[in-house]
Order: structure tokens, then C-alpha cells, then sequence
């Protein structure tokens, strides 16, 4: 059943794709049970397909020679270096947050 | 074998170049789970978004002014209306003898430029395509007009679609007004390619 998340950074399709990639390369089906069994969120197919087209289009993964009908996706450095950036920038605000939370 | 073809059908929402580069991948997701309302909803709303991103200038700008001509198509009542609502609009010259009143407004101008600019940001058109854009758009806007015209002359429907003390158009100057119209279309839509070229040239998005 496909559940899209709401809100935080589980809202970003595109952020847990280049996550689950970050560990190697995966194909599409394995990408979607890999963030729902590690994030407990479920990728609809569609949203699937439409958010890996779009980071194919911007060199953040790409394609490797195809296993059968599926291609596994790779992480390139930009994806890399997008998701640390962007992972690092999340890291932040939850230190502060917590920080303050404990401060209050 | 059903859940094949409902996979399929969802697949043709999608266009052709993506098809082709994903489209077996999603096929083999969609026939391997079940397919629930909730996974139909999601491909569809995909599909529609993905669309929506890719589609060019001038069927996103045509399509919006055609849902606005449209309206006007709906809301014209079967008696001569107000001038508020009246779809067409008698014209000073000869030919064509009326005007979609919408698509001879200041506001329409201004979008066939927007269109003629917007499709030379996009794919560095030259002016001449941007203004052959612009007339595709000026066309999908003025379909809902061209459709009331051959509706009436086939006696389906019963639309006066001007305002009182207009004299009632004949169903081929319905047909005629949108598309005398589109070398017009094609002036401004060539005016806003060369403004996109010469004076608002902005980095076209790496995305694309």
C-alpha cells in the first residue's frame, strides 16, 4: 500500500532515494522496500519512477548496465555530495532543536 | 492479466521518451504488487506532475486560457448574455466578423509574450518557432469555441454566445473567430522570443 510521508525530510522522495543509495547501488524495486523496511515509508511506485527520472536528469544517480529489465541506480559525487550537504544542514537543526528543548 | 492491463493503461499517461526510458521498470513494480486504489492514485498523480513539468510553454499557457474560454463556453447563457459573459465578441473589420472576446483582451496579448518569452528561455527557440509556439497555444485556448461552433452547426447545442443587440454569429464565424486570430498569436508570441533573446536572457535551468 503506498503511503506518502507528510512532512520532515521523510517527505522527500528524492532525499531517501540518495539516501538508500548512499550504500551501494540498488534497482527500483529494492530501492522502495529498502526505504520502507530501514524508514518505515512507503514509496508509491509513481512517486518512485517520477522522483529517480528527475535525479537521472540531474546527474545526481545514474543508471548501471540493466539486470534483466531492471536498472540498478548508482550514487554519482554530485548525488554524494548533495545528500552530505543536505544531510549535515538536517543534523543541524536537530542539534539546535534538541539543544534547546533541553535548555527550556 | 488484468492487473497487466490496468499497469498498461497507467503507463500511457506518462509520455513517450519517459516510457521508454522507465517504463518497463514500473511495469514490473505495478504487475508485482497489488494493485490498490492508493497505487493507482499514486501513479496517476505521478504521471499528471510529470507531465505538468515537462510539458512545453505553450500547452501549459493553452491549456490555462482554454479552461478560461471554456468557462465562458459554460456560462453563456442559451439567451443573449451580458457583455460580461459573452463569448464572442463582434469585430470592427470585415473578417472575422467576431472575436473571442477573451482571446482579443490586453491580458491575452500580454501571455501570447509571456509564451513567445518563455519558449525561448526554455529551449533557445528562435523567435520565428517561439511565435509558431505561441500560435499552438492560441489554438488549444480557442478549441472549446471551434467544438460550440460545430456543435451548433450540427444543431447539438443552442448557444448565442454574445451579448444582447448583437446580431447572433452563424456557427462557421464561431469556427473562424479563434482561428483568424493565430497570425496575431504568432506576432507576439515572435515579439516575446525576441525579448527573451535580446533583453531577459536568463541561464536555462541544468535540469532540462
Amino acid at each position: 500500500m503506498a503511503r506518502k510521508p507528510t512532512s520532515g525530510p521523510a517527505a522527500d522522495p528524492e532525499l531517501l532515494i540518495l539516501s538508500s543509495l548512499a550504500s551501494g547501488p540498488r534497482h527500483g524495486y529494492a530501492i522502495m522496500t529498502d526505504i520502507e523496511n530501514e524508514m518505515g515509508v512507503q514509496l508509491g511506485p509513481g512517486t518512485l519512477y517520477t522522483a529517480i527520472s528527475r535525479l537521472v536528469e540531474r546527474k545526481l544517480i545514474r543508471p548501471d548496465a540493466p539486470d534483466g529489465r531492471q536498472r540498478p541506480y548508482r550514487l554519482t559525487a554530485a548525488g554524494a555530495a548533495l545528500l552530505e550537504e543536505r544531510l549535515t544542514a538536517m543534523r543541524r537543526v536537530a542539534a539546535f532543536g534538541l539543544r534547546r528543548l533541553r535548555t527550556a | 492479466m488484468t492487473r497487466q492491463l490496468i499497469a498498461k493503461a497507467l503507463l500511457r499517461i506518462y509520455s513517450a521518451a519517459w516510457r521508454r526510458e522507465y517504463g518497463d521498470e514500473l511495469m514490473d513494480i505495478l504487475v508485482e504488487r497489488p494493485m490498490t486504489i492508493r497505487i493507482v492514485t499514486d501513479v496517476i498523480s505521478a504521471a499528471l506532475l510529470h507531465r505538468a513539468r515537462t510539458a512545453a510553454p505553450s500547452t501549459v499557457l493553452g491549456l490555462a486560457s482554454m479552461l478560461v474560454v471554456f468557462a465562458g463556453v459554460v456560462l453563456t447563457p442559451t439567451r443573449y448574455g451580458s457583455s460580461a459573459t459573452a463569448v464572442l465578441t463582434p469585430a470592427s473589420i470585415a473578417f472575422p466578423t467576431f472575436t473571442v472576446t477573451f482571446v482579443a483582451s490586453e491580458v491575452y496579448a500580454v501571455l501570447l509574450i509571456v509564451c513567445g518569452w518563455w519558449t525561448r528561455r526554455r529551449f533557445g527557440y528562435s523567435p520565428r518557432s517561439c511565435g509558431l509556439a505561441t500560435m499552438w497555444m492560441s489554438l488549444i485556448a480557442g478549441l472549446p469555441v471551434i467544438v460550440a461552433g460545430v456543435l451548433l452547426a450540427l444543431g447539438a447545442i443552442d448557444v448565442t454566445f454574445v451579448s444582447a443587440g448583437s446580431a447572433r454569429p452563424l456557427p462557421l464565424a464561431a469556427i473562424i473567430a479563434p482561428i483568424a486570430r493565430l497570425p496575431e498569436a504568432w506576432i507576439w508570441g515572435a515579439l516575446g522570443g525576441s525579448v527573451g533573446k535580446r533583453w531577459l536572457r536568463f541561464p536555462v535551468p541544468a535540469s532540462r
